[in-house]
């Protein structure tokens, strides 16, 4: 299953093998420069590709300092 | 110390070569002055043996001796002995007497009769525990141009009567030049099997301070007597008015201002002073003939002699001259504080005084140990002051050591307890003073809460913080409490909590929590009162005030116009590292009074302008949308973003941190118990299971605030992020940064979120029902009235949360029964229940302005955001999640750049 915890690395590799057709859910980061503020400045958009499921949504991992996510 | 002798015949103390007596008619210049007639004379501190003296004995105590033989007898010796005598023999000291027995001739006379002078008339010496100053010489009573030659014997108890006698000078005596006045002090004697009584020093006598002086020794005209005022002033002698030791003898006799009646001051130069405190340094000349020094010889070491072992028969023995004869030693000048900020990076001055050069060393209190590259090294003292400066690691405790380069037997008291590390300077006024103690007291740590092992720190405090009442004035003084690891120190709890929280983040790195807040006061009071001063303190002396004058300390009886800011800064050499602020209702809403503030403190806090300041805005939940409430948060961020600039940080919502709903924002301390547990304030200890309300946590959450500012990646703690509506405000949903929990099943309060409709003039938190999503990343407000008025609101519709809300929860708050009403706030995964928003670092709530989301359109996707001001790259570790809310579908790790 495509996405496992755990797996999302190794089976995406397979797949690109196997069937150059087959892509995994994946996603990009539109900007990676922000003026930061006191308070809340957008850094950029975070936009699923193709094969994302819809429903699908972002969190950060760990605890960073100074980040967070919005899921529209 | 002193040198006794432990053991008879071995060893003496011996100059290279003998000090010849000079021809007395002979004009010399005596300590720097010329064309001077004048006679010499010797002294020393001796204490006889309590036993070991036996009949008709004289036993030699310095003095020059023949062929280093102790054979004293010859033409050309002086010697100073002291005599016994129990039978009364003729050619000795008297009947069970002992007196001082001088040979004081030159090759071709003498003074006194001929052999051996025998005090008869002077009083008897005692033995130990008592001391005696004993002396001798020759002067010229008369002038210079008529010499009138007098010999002198003297001693005086330490404590008691002088006793002297006189001694008739040969006419030949005064010419000669070939007798010695001094080779060694003690005398071992020579070729013995056991002791010669004439011509060794007996055990356990002890001498000290043993001198010789060209010159004349002050004498009494009236009497025609050495001046007993001078021999009292030398051996503390009874009713002595003055005190001196040889050199400030000398002094005073060179500038004429002996203040003794009947007085001819005389003129001496010390050339010889071994002060004999121990067998190394007190060997070395003080006097003005240097390098002239004793050096510790063997005598009778020939095979079959008594000394078989070299260098033994002398030992340092504990002082025997009056306490005024102690060496000078340098003295370190505590610091008021004895903390150094500037995190290990600023010089710490630490102040001292000595008349000559001193070393010094830093070492760790724990082993002993010096730190690295701060052993032992010179440090010059200029007009006998001295000044430590060094750049000391974060850490401690340290002791400072001082002694004198010259001799490292002398030694400073040593400075202890010494910590490196960070300054925080508290304002404001009760909320945040209480944390700390009270204006003028500690209180108690009512919940014993312990220094976390390790952790250490110091609060700074005043004592009559007010300078005392309008009427009566109470003189400031700066007072510190030690907070140490694993101790329980009696100070309220939030100081404990405070360091515990920094220390979590910072091992190793000791806090000082200058405690500056003052209860009742407006920032106005302290930038800008009449006339461009600062206030007088709210009901206190007319001569103290908040700021006070630089450079100016209180008196005993006047405040002197100095002031709270003015006296922390001062004891901790003016070097805050971080300010730290919450001061609600008292900040001032005017630009110009805030920098005024921030500038006066920064004059005052003047070795470092460049400190950052946090300020964490308040916001009173009353309900009513108190202005005044609104006002002040707008304030602080203000403050932060146009006054501050660069410097200013914005910390978390004061709520965050206090838990406070009815407006004093004061947290809990009292000590109310209930069966065996105290209700408030209890859960910093981890003990009870409930919620720290008190200002165990407000401390916790200062702590952990002042350490985000030196490291930007503690991370931050729940917060929201932004609110939208795509159903004409029907709902509203409101992202939270990242996804929230409640506690046990717990329907999320809609009480803790907080709607306006006018812009963020007034806010309500009722007429609206709250619920969060599955997944956790928002929560969805829902108007009872299908979102009428908060449509109409238009672009005034605003939403804030905060998570101070429990009403009764203020200072006597019942924590057992509140508890379970937090059940229902929101947590952050990361976040233990007991430490809600403790000091969240960075948890900013909604950005600045009056505060509240504006509730936009729905966003057409997800963004990442950030939430505080940063420079430079941070990494950050993206995961996209599967609705299921478990699979996870893509991670990646992105780094942002600040621009």
């Amino acid at each position: 299953m495509i996405g496992a915890v755990g797996l999302v690395g190794r089976f995406g590799g397979a797949v690109r093998r196997r069937a150059a057709s087959s892509v995994s859910p994946d996603f990009t980061l539109t900007n990676a420069t922000v003026t930061t503020q006191w308070g809340v400045a957008v850094v950029g958009e975070l936009v699923p590709n193709g094969a994302t499921p819809a429903g699908a949504y972002f969190v950060l991992v760990g605890n960073p300092a100074g980040f967070a996510v919005e899921n529209g | 110390m002193s040198i006794r002798v432990s053991a008879h015949s071995r060893s003496d103390l011996r100059l290279a070569a003998q000090v010849s007596k000079p021809n007395l008619s002979l004009a010399r210049s005596i300590a720097g002055q010329g064309g001077q007639v004048r006679g010499w004379w010797q002294a020393c501190f001796v204490r006889i043996p309590a036993s070991g003296f036996t009949d008709n004995a004289i036993y030699p105590l310095f003095g020059r001796d023949n062929g280093t033989q102790g054979a004293f007898s010859a033409n050309s010796d002086h010697v100073f002995r002291i005599g016994f005598d129990g039978v009364g023999s003729a050619n000795n000291s008297g009947a069970s007497r002992l007196r001082p027995v001088v040979v004081a001739r030159a090759s071709t006379g003498d003074v006194g009769a001929a052999g051996n002078n025998h005090m008869a008339a002077m009083a008897q010496m005692t033995r130990s525990p008592d001391v005696f100053l004993v002396g001798y010489g020759v002067r010229n009573t008369g002038t210079a141009g008529s010499p009138v030659w007098t010999g002198f014997v003297f001693h005086c108890r330490v404590g008691g009567t002088p006793s002297f006698e006189l001694l008739t000078v040969a006419a030949g005596y005064v010419t000669g030049t070939t007798s010695g006045l001094l080779r060694q002090v003690f005398s071992a004697g020579g070729a013995l099997t056991a002791v010669n009584k004439a011509r060794v020093t007996e055990d356990n006598t002890a001498l000290e301070h043993a001198a010789l002086a060209q010159g004349d020794f002050p004498w009494d005209t009236v009497n025609n007597r050495p001046h007993f005022d001078a021999i009292a002033a030398l051996a503390a002698g009874s009713g002595a008015a003055t005190l001196y030791d040889y050199a400030d003898l000398a002094a005073a006799q060179l500038a004429g201002t002996l203040p003794f009646s009947n007085c001819d001051q005389g003129l001496s130069e010390i050339t010889h002073w071994f002060t004999l405190e121990n067998l190394t340094a007190g060997l070395t000349n003080q006097g003005t003939a240097a390098g002239d020094n004793l050096t510790h010889t063997a005598q009778n070491t020939a095979a079959g002699q008594i000394n078989t072992a070299a260098l033994l028969g002398l030992a340092d023995e504990s002082p025997i001259a009056p306490a005024h004869w102690a060496p000078p030693v340098p003295v370190i000048t505590a610091p008021p504080v004895k903390f150094f900020g500037g995190r290990g990076t600023a010089t710490a001055s630490i102040a001292g005084t000595y008349a000559s050069t001193v070393q010094r060393r830093w070492e760790r209190m724990s082993d002993n140990a010096a730190l690295a590259g701060l052993d032992w090294a010179t440090v010059t003292a200029t007009a006998g002051a001295f000044t430590v400066a060094d750049v000391l690691p974060v850490g401690g405790p340290y002791r400072l050591r001082v002694r004198a380069a010259a001799d490292n037997a002398i030694v400073a008291v040593p400075l202890e307890d010494v910590l490196v590390g960070t300054v925080a300077v508290m304002h404001a006024q009760s909320g945040m003073e209480l944390t700390f103690g009270g204006s003028d007291v500690w209180s108690q740590n009512h919940i014993n809460l312990p220094v976390a092992a390790g952790a250490q720190g110091i609060v700074v405090n005043l004592s009559n913080k007010l300078g005392g009442s309008t009427a009566t004035y109470a003189q400031p003084l700066v007072q510190t409490r030690r907070l140490i690891g694993g101790e329980t120190p009696a100070i309220r709890a939030g100081a404990v909590a405070c360091l515990n929280a920094w220390a979590a983040e910072n091992p190793g790195h000791p806090l000082c929590i200058v405690n500056m807040a003052m209860s009742g006061t407006a920032m106005a009071d302290w930038a800008n009162g009449p006339n461009g001063a600062d206030l007088t303190t709210n009901g206190g002396h007319a001569s103290w005030r908040y700021m006070g004058a630089i450079g100016v300390m209180p008196g005993v009886s006047s405040g002197n116009g100095s002031g709270t800011a003015e006296v922390m800064a001062a004891a901790l050499g003016r070097r805050a590292d971080v300010h730290v602020m919450m001061w609600h209702p008292g900040i001032s809403t005017d630009p110009a009074v805030q920098a005024d503030y921030v500038a006066k403190i920064d004059a005052r806090w003047s070795a470092n302008t460049n400190a950052p300041w946090v300020l964490l805005p308040s916001w009173r939940t009353d309900n009513t949308g108190s202005a005044k409430g609104v006002t002040a948060r707008a304030a602080h961020v203000a403050m932060v973003l146009d006054v501050l600039g660069a410097r200013g940080w914005l910390g978390p919502h004061w709520g965050d941190i206090v838990m406070d709903t009815a407006g004093s924002l004061h947290a809990a301390y009292s000590g109310v118990v209930v069966g065996a547990q105290p209700v408030l304030d209890s859960d910093q200890a981890g003990v009870f299971g409930r919620l720290g309300v008190g200002v165990s946590r407000t401390g916790a959450g200062i702590g952990r605030v002042a350490a985000w500012v030196f490291n930007a990646a503690i991370p931050v703690t729940f917060r929201t992020v932004s609110a939208w509506s795509d159903t004409n405000r029907a709902t509203v949903n409101v992202e939270l940064g990242k996804p929230g929990r409640t506690l046990n099943g717990a329907a999320v309060r809609a009480d803790a979120f907080h709607v306006s409709t006018n812009g963020g003039s007034s806010w309500t938190r009722s007429g609206f029902t709250a619920a969060l999503a599955a997944n956790g990343t928002r929560v969805v407000l829902t108007p009872a009235d299908g979102g009428t008025a908060w449509a109409a609101a238009g672009t005034n519709l605003r939403i804030e949360y905060l998570r101070e809300f429990i009403d009764t929860s203020e200072e006597q708050a019942d924590e057992a029964l509140q508890a379970p009403l937090f059940d229902g706030l929101i947590y952050d995964a990361g976040t233990w229940r007991g430490r809600l928003g403790a000091g969240g670092a960075g948890t900013v709530l909604q950005g600045t302005g009056t505060g509240g989301l504006t509730v936009e359109a729905r966003q057409p996707g997800s963004r990442l955001l950030t939430s505080e001001r940063f420079s430079g790259s941070r990494p950050v570790t993206v995961r996209m999640m599967a609705p299921d809310g478990v699979t996870v579908l893509r991670e990646r790790t992105l780094m942002i750049a600040a621009v």
